[in-house]
């Protein structure tokens, strides 16, 4: 072969593989591995059962792992960018992971889907944020189906006990406004570390002022510590927890201390027959339909919930985003951010969306409902 | 603040003191026998309640993984060095006790376990499994340093913490553990209710106390513990083993932390990461002692237990800042009284 030849042939594949580049490109950013695998691993599972065909282009997805840490979903982030030139990113799991990506996707114009919960990475909505929408409720929404239940059974002075840390902090500041708002008084601001071995001070003081209900903030495992201690000593009131311990460990650990506690849920990880009502019930079925049958019965839960939603929304999007330019463009990509900026009404597994350009949290109030543990399993309250 | 309260406040303050003040003494042992500040303490707690409650479980512990894999890396280089020395017939003998306890072990776990539920027979297995390990660190890791400076062997031993931890997770998982109690009995004295297992825990601290002081004062290993922690160099003089005075001190370190685990498995949710902070406020205690006193390490420790109890109540948000702030007027008042003798070594 001559090098000229061989230069003729090279150019040719090169041309060819730009040529292939009209698909939609959907970079994925996951935690599937460290210290937030559990989460990340069933989001990476819905993700594989997205369409590979939308609106007649094929659909690329690219998924690369973060391992929970901030310095890698940053690499992994512009990887998607300029390596596979991404139309859109999809991810990451946690809070900080997510963050640190939002400059990339703001420097090159890539509009972005996370998963992770805080308010604070879609608002406001300002130059970065414009390219960010998320998929997963808030502390706002988890706080919501808590109130309203203890109002409408009469409770009046609330104690409140949580972690010490970013996530404790963060679900008291939020629940203080809307707790003076609806006319509670908060009688007690208890904290605790994840790691504590004992609440007992905490509690003592929490029984003390005699409070109609406790609320917990915190999650998993360690949010059992003051269940089970405001049981050991005593306490018969209603406990309301955070979202946070509906999933983990902490049903293990509770075991039958914890039986009859409230806790907010979401419809795509509830096992038991939800209320016909729900505003979403097609969407979460056939989202349950969908992973249950590619991962066994009872796999369900909300985290693989939101990153379902996110194809969905990508999916809602992307017809009319194609009409106004071709992927791989930097057009298309900011076609696409506008397009999901106008979903509005749109049901999902996760809840009804309302995307504006003031509002990139999307997930609607009743995203969440109460729960209560009722023999080992969360089941929601009718 | 009521009296009931009070009342309940001090028994958690004296329950978690009695834990903090075992760890406490252990630490000052380790450190007066081998300069190494024992930052795995509390590991070795962990190790005791994650392994016990796997057998509650009926599985067989990782730790059984671990005890073999440093018992085959003690046994070889043991092996390695009487070859070397000339030695060849002790090979056989230090291969078979460093590979065949383990596997004695792991064949009568595997025949214990699904006969007998008894908690008492769990708590054994948990002791022969995890004191072990204690010996087996000191040869692998610190008695190669044993010559070495205070800031040498305390990087050692935050290396070995870190490897610990590791392990935990690899073998245990992210999972917490609260192991079955021994007894759910609740005593009334008045208006006071005291659960057994927090009176379980102050009377096996004391009795192990106790022990250790006997075992100081009337056995011979003891004295010669005591003699090494006096003065290195006397006592190597009048032919006690350096090495065998520092397993030793490990092996009375692994197995108060693993008492302190199997106690404090069924009050707390204990997980893989767990024994850093618990180890911590022990070492808390001992620095009261100046890491030399032990009744003053035990003093200590109490102190801290009680004054964490006492600060969960009032100011909760502050608690591990008050009682690590326990620590500057310590140092402080130490530093004033005594003559720099850190930098001795």
């Amino acid at each position: 072969m001559t090098t000229s030849l061989r230069l003729s042939a090279a150019l040719a594949l090169a041309l060819a593989a730009t040529a292939a580049r009209a698909d939609i490109t959907v970079g994925v950013v996951v935690s599937a591995t460290g210290p937030a695998a559990s989460i990340g691993i069933p989001e990476k599972n819905a993700i594989a059962l997205g369409p590979s065909e939308i609106a007649g282009e094929k659909v690329r997805y690219i998924v690369l792992d973060d391992g929970s840490d901030t310095t890698t979903a940053v690499r992994n982030a512009r990887k998607l960018s300029s390596e596979h030139q991404a139309d859109i990113v999809l991810g990451s799991t946690t809070v900080p992971t997510s963050m640190a990506m939002i400059d990339v996707m703001a420097e090159t114009g890539t509009p972005m889907v996370t998963f992770a919960p805080a308010l604070a990475l879609t608002s406001p909505v300002d130059d970065k944020r414009r390219w960010v929408f998320k998929t997963m409720t808030g502390d706002d929404h988890e706080l919501i189906p808590l109130l309203a239940h203890m109002k409408a059974t009469g409770k009046q002075r609330v104690a409140y006990i949580g972690f010490a840390d970013s996530f404790g902090e963060g679900w008291l500041k939020t629940a203080e406004p809307m707790l003076a708002e609806q006319g509670f008084t908060l009688l007690a601001r208890e904290r605790y570390a994840r790691t504590d071995t004992s609440v007992i001070g905490q509690v003592m003081k929490i029984i003390a002022t005699r409070p109609d209900a406790v609320m917990i903030g915190a999650s998993s495992g360690p949010a059992a510590l003051p269940v089970m201690e405001l049981r050991n000593r005593g306490y018969r009131g209603d406990i309301y927890l955070a979202l946070g311990a509906t999933f983990g460990d902490f049903v293990r650990i509770a075991g039958s201390k914890a039986e009859g506690v409230y806790a907010p849920i979401s419809p795509a990880a509830v096992q038991a027959d939800f209320p016909p009502t729900l505003a979403n019930r097609d969407a979460v079925l056939a989202f349950v339909e969908a992973y249950e049958k590619a991962y066994g019965a009872g796999s369900r839960n909300m985290f693989a919930g939101s990153a379902w939603d996110a194809v969905q929304l990508l999916q809602q999007a992307a017809p009319k985003a194609l009409q106004q330019a071709k992927p791989g463009s930097a057009e298309f990509r900011a076609a696409l951010r506008a397009q999901i900026e106008t979903i509005s009404g749109f049901a999902g597994a996760r809840g009804v969306y309302h995307f504006s350009p003031s509002d990139h949290a999307g997930l609607d109030r009743s995203a969440l409902m109460l729960g209560r543990l009722e023999g080992g399993q969360w089941r929601p309250v009718q | 603040m009521t009296f009931d309260i009070a009342i309940l406040l001090t028994q958690d303050g004296l329950t978690n003191g009695a834990l903090y003040a075992l760890l406490a003494l252990a630490l000052v042992l380790v450190f007066a026998v081998t300069r190494v500040i024992f930052i795995p303490q509390g590991d070795f707690v962990v190790l005791g309640a994650l392994t016990l409650a796997s057998l509650q479980a009926g599985h067989l512990p990782p730790t059984l993984y671990l005890l073999l894999a440093l018992g085959g890396a003690v046994g070889l280089i043991d092996a390695v060095a009487c070859l070397r020395s000339g030695r060849a017939h002790a090979v056989g003998r230090v291969l078979l006790i460093e590979l065949g306890y383990p596997l004695a072990l792991w064949a009568l776990c595997h025949w214990l376990l699904p006969l007998s539920q008894s908690l008492w027979l769990h708590a054994l297995l948990t002791l022969a499994i995890v004191v072990p390990l204690g010996p087996s660190l000191y040869r692998l890791v610190f008695q190669p340093l044993a010559q070495s400076s205070v800031l040498v062997l305390l990087i050692a031993a935050i290396a070995v913490h870190f490897a610990l931890v590791g392990l935990n997770l690899l073998g245990f998982g992210p999972e917490g553990v609260r192991t079955a109690a021994f007894s759910d009995a609740v005593f009334e004295i008045g208006s006071m209710f005291i659960a057994s297992q927090n009176l379980w825990i102050v009377l096996v601290s004391a009795v192990l106390i106790v022990a250790l002081y006997l075992f100081f004062e009337r056995a011979l290993y003891g004295k010669a513990l005591l003699a090494t922690a006096f003065n290195r160099t006397g006592a190597r003089l009048v032919g006690i083993s350096p090495d065998l005075a520092g397993r030793l001190s490990f092996a009375v370190a692994a197995l108060v932390g693993t008492v302190a685990g199997i106690l404090m498995g069924p009050i707390t949710t204990l997980y893989y990461d767990s024994g850093f902070l618990i180890g911590l406020k022990g070492f808390v205690g001992a620095i009261v002692g100046g890491l030399a006193s032990y009744p003053l390490a035990a003093g200590g420790a109490l102190l801290v237990g009680l004054l964490e109890s006492g600060s969960a109540f009032y100011a909760s948000a502050f608690k591990e800042v008050i009682v690590f702030t326990l620590i500057i007027p310590v140092l402080l008042w130490r530093s004033l009284k005594s003559h720099d003798r850190g930098s001795e070594e």
